[in-house]
């Protein structure tokens, strides 16, 4: 196969992409963990810092309006990437844990109480797990799991069983950071709504990888971050459906969220600012917007389409090799596999020689390797400036390992 | 003892021993990848950790290896030597210093020196070092009784 000819030219946009590692050309399988980013981004970025380096909102003149501007546009790029309706709320954090601590600790825990249930499956990552356990230690809610199958999918018959009228909060991934794997959202979501439970969606990988409209996928919280989809890192956004912002009280409180200090008392600015205490991060937001407006050029379509076919390609090579397990099951750019007998640790700095970046170890996803019965993976990550022969470089670098440690 | 044929006498998981009235268990346990190593020291053991009943690790090879050389290391050492010997290894895993300390056996220093490799490679180091450290808080024990 070979790879999408109008994705082709975009390979150029990637500086990085040209790098070399361990004396070797460089190949990028780790973008589950974070992506690279285009020259584009690095220029929004970059102008910021050495054209208008200044703070937003409160100054009167010309940069720092051009500032605030361009946050501002930010603002509304991001949302129009996962098409929110305007009644609804884009707030910038300063990525997916941050999105999610704030679903916990600005509403959650308002809103949940001894007795509720707050639904999340083995599939989380910990930033996506940790938060709720500690919710309900605080609450008194009782944490209960969607099960999945041994493959890690969630069972669809048993959704409608689990999710109950006590069911207060609905936490689940987009797409699973270690196989990829994307649950039934629909289903989930139209239960949830059905029995009064807010669904939460970690979307770290998912609005990096997939199309995502909040508007046909009504969730009411969407977390993700930018640095997943060519954006920087230390910056992210949480969606708020509409009628939700209401229900959620701050959890910082400084300077840009007030509208009134008094000596013995303060009121809210509203939503967004609200939430977004304190001087943000300005050249973060900027470059978010701009990976933003970077991977809509590319097409998110276009992007789904490349990563699924490639994914298969890269599932089915790897999975041909008779000393290789695979994980969870296909259909993303995501592939978490072992060489039988190898550490994964040991396979990643294997690849490593050869100037091939994986992820090896438990992704942050405890409670899954457990499942799984093993102590971590390798996992191999796409994005769309990925080609086949990536894939092929490392079938090749596996079989190499397998023979050293034969 | 050469590297690799540690390797080999290591490969493969191991449960650590149980605890009981008549040991004592040091464990501790790499959090971004799960891997753990076990010393089990019998609660009478005074003067010398030779007594150290088991160094139990459970990991890659980097992890199992470094430990099989703490194992083969604790065999007839006073806690003295074993501090000297333990502040020669982290600095060679974290600086890649030359492991001089003489113990007795060429071999197994040439082997604790061949760990330096990793002074290049940090993302590794915490590998090698989990047994080691797990020494430390034998010794810190100790010091502390």
């Amino acid at each position: 196969m070979s790879i999408t000819a109008e994705l082709e030219p975009k390979l150029l946009d990637f500086p990085i992409l040209s790098a070399r590692s361990r004396g070797k050309d460089f190949v990028y399988l780790d973008n589950g963990a974070t992506s690279l980013k285009p020259r584009s981004v690095i220029e929004a970025i970059t102008s910021y810092y050495t054209e208008y380096s200044v703070n937003i909102h409160r100054g009167v003149y010309e940069m720092s309006e051009r500032a605030t501007a361009e946050y501002d546009r930010s603002r509304e790029d991001v949302a129009a990437l996962i098409d929110a309706p305007t009644d609804g709320q884009v707030i910038f954090t300063s990525g997916t844990t941050e999105s999610i601590n704030m679903v916990a600790f600005s509403w959650a825990v308002g809103h949940v109480s001894s007795g509720d249930e707050i639904l999340v499956t083995l599939l989380e990552h910990h930033s996506n797990l940790v938060p709720w356990q500690q919710v309900c230690r605080a609450t008194g809610a009782e944490l209960r799991f969607l099960p999945i199958g041994p493959d890690g999918v969630v069972s669809q018959d048993r959704i409608d069983e689990a999710i109950t009228t006590k069911t207060r909060v609905v936490a689940v991934t987009g797409m699973s950071n270690v196989t990829g794997y994307v649950p039934p959202h629909h289903t989930i979501v139209a239960t949830a709504r059905e029995r009064g439970a807010a669904v939460v969606m970690d979307g770290a990988q998912f609005v990096a990888h997939r199309p995502v409209s909040v508007q046909e996928l009504p969730v009411d919280f969407l977390a993700f971050s930018a640095h997943k989809m060519c954006g920087p890192t230390g910056i992210g956004a949480l969606y708020v459906a509409p009628g939700r912002v209401a229900e959620m009280e701050p959890y910082q409180y400084g300077g840009d969220m007030i509208q009134a200090v008094h000596a013995t008392e303060s009121t809210w600015a509203p939503a967004p600012a609200r939430f977004e205490a304190g001087t943000p991060n300005i050249a973060g937001a900027i470059g978010f917007g701009a990976a933003t407006r970077y991977v809509r050029d590319v097409g998110m379509d276009a992007i789904a389409a490349h990563e699924t076919e490639l994914g298969r390609y890269l599932r089915d090579k790897v999975g041909e090799l008779d000393f290789v397990t695979l994980y969870g099951v296909p259909g993303t750019g995501i592939c978490s596999f072992n060489v039988r007998g190898v550490h994964p640790h040991d396979v990643g700095t294997g690849l490593d020689q050869l100037g091939i970046a994986v992820r090896t170890g438990f992704h942050c996803a405890q409670p899954l390797m457990e499942h799984f019965n093993v102590t971590g993976t390798v996992r191999a990550s796409l994005y769309f400036y990925n080609r086949p022969e990536d894939v092929d470089a490392l079938v090749a670098g596996l079989v190499r390992i397998r023979d050293i440690f034969a | 003892m050469r590297l690799r044929q540690v390797w080999n006498e290591t490969a493969g998981d191991r449960t650590p021993a149980a605890s009981s009235p008549d040991v004592r268990r040091f464990e501790r346990a790499n959090r971004l990848c799960g891997d753990s190593v076990t010393i089990t020291v019998p609660n009478d053991a005074v003067s010398h950790v030779s007594k150290v009943s088991a160094v139990e690790a459970r990991g890659c090879s980097l992890c199992t290896a470094s430990a099989a050389l703490l194992r083969a290391v604790v065999r007839g050492r006073d806690y003295g030597q074993l501090r000297q010997i333990l502040g020669a290894v982290l600095r060679t895993v974290d600086h890649g210093d030359r492991f001089a300390v003489p113990l007795g056996d060429e071999e197994l220093g040439l082997d604790i020196d061949s760990l330096g490799v990793l002074s290049e490679h940090p993302a590794r180091r915490r590998c090698a070092r989990l047994a080691w450290e797990v020494l430390a808080e034998v010794l810190e024990h100790h010091e502390a009784e």
